[in-house]
């Protein structure tokens, strides 16, 4: 026991000089601003800012401009972060709820819009901007780096993707055989398989799932709404039509 | 199975959410189509569109006096044969090759490094460690880099003073960019730095996946601490090891703003990283052409390098909906 005490405060101790050499400068940008112009240019560093003084920010925000860049940058950012996150969204929607021709072939190019390093695109873009007049305007800025958000924004919804999936089309296989209404008749595994994108085999293999995983939250539930062994079996037998005893759940 | 018609009253919230107004709008077969359509239209318009127009422009001359026609001269291949014959293009590609090896491979060992101690350490040290790193991530890239080139200052620089002061030399005035070797660790100092939180975080986040009982089992058969690194962790989180790997490879083989900045938009032939050279002869020169043929090249040698992560991503990705 004390020996891992002992490792653990090793790694706490280690962990703390991690953090003090990796935040050590931002700690030096903020305590920067913060220092008279005197003690910023001096030969031997000041740690620790004496007297504090706002005077920098005061300087900074009365820049010529200074308000009018703040704008921009917001301008940008919203517009941004507004169109990425939604296209992303619904993308995200259809492929992970929806199983369609060519879904493979969009999960394909969104990882291999990863692979474009956008540096390389500095020209081309320049160029288009060039051509309909928008270098220098907030709009050409918001275009450029619409295709920088767009790739993170991406990743991540590609990322949730891998989550979403496997999960989804199980409940859809589920939802569309056992749960909704069919007034002619029940989909054959076929036709669900080909619906959802997926081989048959797997349709079985799902509803199998979703079957169990339902029969497991009910018999879950039940136990916690019973109080005797005895009432739990009798509910179980009565809800489900078998002993959920006799076999494991 | 009984369980069906139980159910029903539990789950029909779910399914009559597809009974929505869409339906009449647009057929159910339409709709995942409606859906990526938008992000599709982007992809293709702000990436694709300039991707092919790069192909394009690189086997064309295209200086000012083009610019301003808005018309460029086809030359064949004319542009990749002056490139690759080029002996400063063969320098930056092989400066551009060791930084990005030497970047990729600081910042994976690093970040893996940090991930596996914020596995070990008490809750409170794993808090604050995570919000250090969300900090540095959360800092712009550009702001970070005048405050690197600040503290790397010859006159009033703090690292020259602590590098004098712990006795490592006498770093007094010392113009760390005067050596492209000393410059070019300045970079990767600030690259690796930049890189570390993303790294990190996505490693730990993979790290909490590995299940215990691998890892017990493991260590009741005698596996030691590294053994368990090698043999359970590391092929358990193969795939999120290839994907940052492949990541990094392309952020670090693209890095521009660290050495234009900087070298305050001046940098000697010396630095010239591949995308460095490639923004001087078309911005700089004003030789669209020979530019556009340089990205040209740097894209096919990310595409090769990544395909392995672009084929392995894909299998499983196929894996998991099939």
């Amino acid at each position: 026991m004390t020996r891992r005490l002992a490792s653990r405060t090793l790694f706490d101790t280690i962990a703390v000089l991690v953090f003090a050499v990796m935040l050590f400068p931002i700690y030096w940008m903020v305590s920067t601003a913060l220092k008279p112009g005197k003690e910023i240019l001096s030969l031997t560093p000041v740690w620790f800012p004496s007297p504090v003084t706002f005077d920098n920010f005061r300087d900074a925000m009365n820049l010529p401009f200074f308000w009018n860049d703040v704008v921009n940058s917001l301008i940008v950012v919203l517009t941004v972060v507004a169109i990425s996150v939604g296209l992303a969204f619904l993308a995200a929607v259809s492929v992970a709820r929806f199983g369609f021709r060519g879904r493979t072939a969009f999960i394909v190019m969104v990882i291999a819009v990863q692979m474009v390093p956008l540096n390389a695109l500095v020209i081309p873009v320049y160029l288009l901007l060039n051509q309909a007049g928008q270098v220098d305007s907030l709009l050409g800025v918001i275009v450029y780096y619409l295709a920088i958000a767009v790739q993170p924004t991406m990743l991540v919804q590609a990322m949730n993707i891998c989550f979403l999936t496997g999960k989804t089309t199980q409940f859809a296989v589920f939802q569309r055989y056992d749960l909704d209404d069919h007034p002619d008749a029940r989909p054959t595994y076929a036709q669900l398989a080909s619906e959802l994108a997926i081989p048959v085999t797997q349709v079985t293999n799902y509803l199998a799932f979703a079957r169990r995983e339902l029969r497991r939250l009910v018999l879950e539930r039940l136990r916690a709404l019973c109080a005797t062994d005895e009432e739990f079996r009798l509910e179980a037998r009565e809800l489900l039509g078998s002993d959920p005893t006799s076999r494991p759940a | 199975m009984g369980v069906a018609g139980d159910a029903r009253a539990g789950v029909a919230t779910g399914a009559r959410i597809e009974a929505g107004p869409w339906r009449h709008v647009l057929p159910r077969r339409l709709l995942p189509y409606a859906l990526i359509a938008p992000a599709l239209l982007v992809i293709l318009g702000v990436l694709g569109y300039p991707l092919g127009m790069l192909l394009w422009l690189s086997t064309q001359r295209y200086g000012l006096r083009e610019l301003f026609e808005h018309q460029g001269e086809f030359v064949g291949l004319s542009n990749f044969a002056t490139i690759l014959s080029d002996p400063q293009f063969r320098y930056v590609i092989q400066v551009s090759v060791i930084f990005t090896i030497v970047n990729v491979g600081l910042s994976m060992v690093f970040a893996t490094g940090i991930a596996l101690l914020m596995e070990r350490v008490s809750r409170p040290i794993r808090v604050l460690l995570s919000a250090g790193l969300v900090l540095v991530w959360a800092t712009p890239v550009v702001p970070a880099i005048n405050l690197w080139q600040w503290m790397f200052d010859y006159e009033f620089g703090v690292v020259n003073w602590v590098l004098t002061r712990l006795g490592v030399g006498n770093f007094i005035h010392h113009n760390w960019f005067e050596n492209p070797v000393q410059g070019f660790t300045v970079i990767t100092v600030i690259v690796v730095w930049g890189a570390i939180p993303f790294l990190a975080l996505m490693l730990y986040a993979g790290l909490t996946q590995v299940p215990r009982e691998l890892v017990e089992a493991a260590e009741i058969d005698g596996a030691r601490q590294w053994q368990v690194f090698a043999m359970v962790t590391v092929p358990i989180l193969r795939p999120l090891f290839l994907i940052l790997f492949s990541l990094s490879t392309i952020w670090d083989f693209g890095v521009f703003n660290q050495v234009w900045i900087l070298l305050n938009q001046r940098p000697s032939k010396d630095y010239f990283l591949i995308s460095v050279y490639s923004f001087q002869e078309s911005f700089r020169v004003s030789q669209f052409g020979l530019g556009s043929a340089i990205a040209v090249v740097m894209v096919a040698i990310l595409v090769l390098v990544t395909f392995v992560y672009v084929r392995q991503t894909v299998r499983q990705t196929n894996e998991e909906a099939a």
